[in-house]
């Protein structure tokens, strides 16, 4: 187990390495300077005091290696659209929302996807299954990117039963959620129900059964215990739905996080932003992806033999 | 008792054929077919692809309208018979420039479909066939590639390339082909150890021709299957990034993007959300259903 964990924190820190090489080679590709708007106004001399502040005229390995060592200190840069502020500084005030976000939707998905998946599993081949499932398809099928418009449209401002916007009570909570929990509802639902429809057909459930356990106990203590273990290996990809979902969400229902301020900076081109947000994210990610893989290798020591070929 | 009647023991005729197969016989393909055909659901996939497909190609041409001729005085109709899903803010029609977006999308999805054919059935093929060291090279690099989130990447790939779609393309390609490699390997690692491919070594074949005339074409169900869940991430992936605003460049319009301008007036203006939405939904839907039928068509033992 150790020696695995070893090998998956090299890993982690490898693909951190390569994302961090590539961000900071995109960076250098980027037409212009950053001091492009200010340098016509400026006297040469001030100019070069200023490149030289920022370390730009150093050797470009001396810069990568700047770059690299700031940036593990969390020292993203200064954004372009607001000079006075850095990019750990809006990360640090946006983040609050991203995450309260996340977790709620997260919270909304798996209740229900598990629930809608074990139905699912329990009337296989029969209405609830089907309709559980087309559920699940649609859920899939139409990302959150469109479900948030909708949503807003029909439900807040049509209906008006929720606010359609903004991020102040709970009830402003509500649709954003929702909207963003849509796709891992799906994905938990189906995996739910292979999982569970596997499981039921162990030999323990029918020993279960032929002890006389009612149906709900046989339901609850064997066949969901161990349905769910399985579930979590697709931890990884929820949280990279859960993400993205939220670039879009967020600017959908004008939420004050991170995903907001990804894609206002996108239209605004302000690079250092960007690079600092996607780094970000990535790096997230790349952590979600590496606890998800020890936390069931823990969990499930068959699975981590599998993954080994 | 009833006397035995003669002709009771006769002979028996001789039929020339008895060892004969009575039925034709049916290929892996056409099995699958029968299969596919049974599925309604897919095969209800299956007949919206086609009939999307059929209007993406014909419908702009077709029409009195094309994608960027902007009238201004003809901003934000309703739908009518003159402009039959309306027309946005810069006076265009939406029914063109919305069937132009299936058509971007469809390309796209194809697209990505191909290089990740190319691409990852190679690597998986290659990985898997020679094995040992290299199989251990190739797999660490597709480990890290595998772990980089490659949406995120790819916004900040296109924004220093520049909207498109090639960039589109590329950028979906730099990663898009892993999971195929991944999928391809395992089921190639199999077979590498079967009688046919000994035969084939023995007989002098070389690796290419093996990977490719007798490997590939044993994972093909697989890889056909694979196939049909790549396209409507590829569709998605575009739709996502034209929708946070790094997608296909105006006055081309793709779905996401038609989608993305629709939210910003759907208050007043719903029809603009709208028509991209379904159309949106119903080419991922119809995928999705169609790839479901295949797994079960080309694999039945996978079959729940």
């Amino acid at each position: 187990m150790l020696k695995y964990a070893v090998r998956r924190i090299i890993y982690m820190i490898i693909t951190l390495w390569v994302i961090v090489t590539a961000t900071f080679f995109l960076m250098k590709l980027l037409p212009g300077n950053p001091f492009a708007n200010a340098s016509a106004k400026l006297p040469p001399e001030a100019l070069a005091i200023i490149i030289q502040q920022y370390g730009l005229d150093q050797p470009e390995w001396k810069q990568y290696l700047k770059y690299v060592v700031n940036i593990t200190q969390g020292d993203f840069g200064v954004s372009y659209q607001y000079p006075t502020r850095t990019v750990a500084e809006v990360i640090s005030k946006s983040f609050q929302a991203s995450l309260e976000l996340g977790l709620e939707s997260l919270f909304l998905a798996i209740i229900v996807g598990l629930t809608l998946g074990t139905v699912a599993a329990l009337k296989h081949n029969k209405l609830g299954d089907y309709s559980a499932m087309f559920v699940a398809l649609v859920g899939i099928s139409i990302p959150s990117f469109v479900v948030g418009p909708l949503l807003s449209l029909y439900v807040g401002v049509k209906a008006g039963w929720l606010p359609p916007g903004l991020w102040d009570g709970p009830e402003h909570r509500i649709m954003p959620a929702i909207a963003l929990s849509f796709g891992t509802i799906a994905i938990l639902a189906r995996m739910m129900r292979a999982s569970m429809l596997e499981v039921s057909s162990m030999d323990y459930i029918k020993t279960a059964k032929s002890k006389g356990l009612s149906t709900t106990a046989v339901v609850r203590n064997h066949m969901v215990r161990n349905a769910i273990l399985p579930v979590v290996t697709i931890l990884g990809p929820i949280a990279v739905n859960v993400i993205t979902g939220t670039l879009v969400v967020e600017r959908i229902f004008a939420v004050p996080g991170l995903g907001a301020q990804f894609v206002e900076s996108i239209y605004s081109n302000d690079y250092t932003m960007i690079t600092g947000l996607t780094l970000f994210y990535a790096s997230i990610l790349v952590v979600v992806m590496f606890v998800t893989d020890i936390v069931y290798g823990l969990v499930d020591p068959r699975i981590r033999v599998a993954g080994r070929r | 008792m009833e006397a035995i009647s003669k002709e009771k023991f006769q002979p028996a005729e001789k039929t020339a054929n008895v060892e004969a197969i009575v039925r034709p016989s049916v290929t892996y393909w056409q099995d699958a077919w029968r299969r596919l055909k049974k599925n309604r659901m897919a095969m209800a996939g299956l007949i919206v692809l086609i009939i999307l497909a059929g209007f993406a190609i014909f419908a702009p041409m077709f029409s009195s309208h094309d994608y960027k001729t902007q009238v201004l005085k003809d901003t934000f109709l309703k739908p009518s018979s003159a402009h039959w899903f309306g027309t946005d803010q810069l006076g265009r029609d939406l029914w063109v420039r919305v069937w132009w977006g299936v058509r971007i999308s469809l390309f796209i999805g194809l697209a990505a479909a191909a290089i990740d054919l190319v691409v990852g059935v190679l690597y998986g093929g290659i990985s898997a066939y020679f094995g040992g060291r290299v199989d251990d090279i190739m797999q660490r690099i597709l480990e890290i590639i595998y772990a980089i989130p490659l949406l995120l990447l790819a916004i900040l790939f296109i924004v220093f390339m520049g909207p498109g779609i090639s960039s589109i393309i590329i950028a979906y390609a730099i990663s898009g082909w892993v999971t195929m490699a991944r999928l391809v390997r395992g089921q190639m690692l199999l077979l590498k150890e079967q009688e046919f491919v000994l035969a084939a070594r023995t007989l002098g074949a070389r690796p290419a021709r093996i990977i490719l005339r007798h490997l590939v074409p044993n994972v093909l169900g697989l890889i056909i299957v694979q196939l049909t869940y790549v396209v409507p991430t590829a569709i998605f992936f575009e739709a996502f990034l034209s929708f946070v605003g790094v997608g296909i460049r105006p006055p081309m319009a793709s779905l996401g993007k038609l989608i993305s301008e629709g939210a910003q007036v759907m208050r007043y203006q719903p029809h603009l959300l709208l028509y991209p939405t379904i159309l949106f939904s119903l080419i991922l839907l119809s995928f999705n259903l169609l790839g479901d039928g295949l797994r079960d068509a080309l694999d039945p033992k996978m079959r729940k």
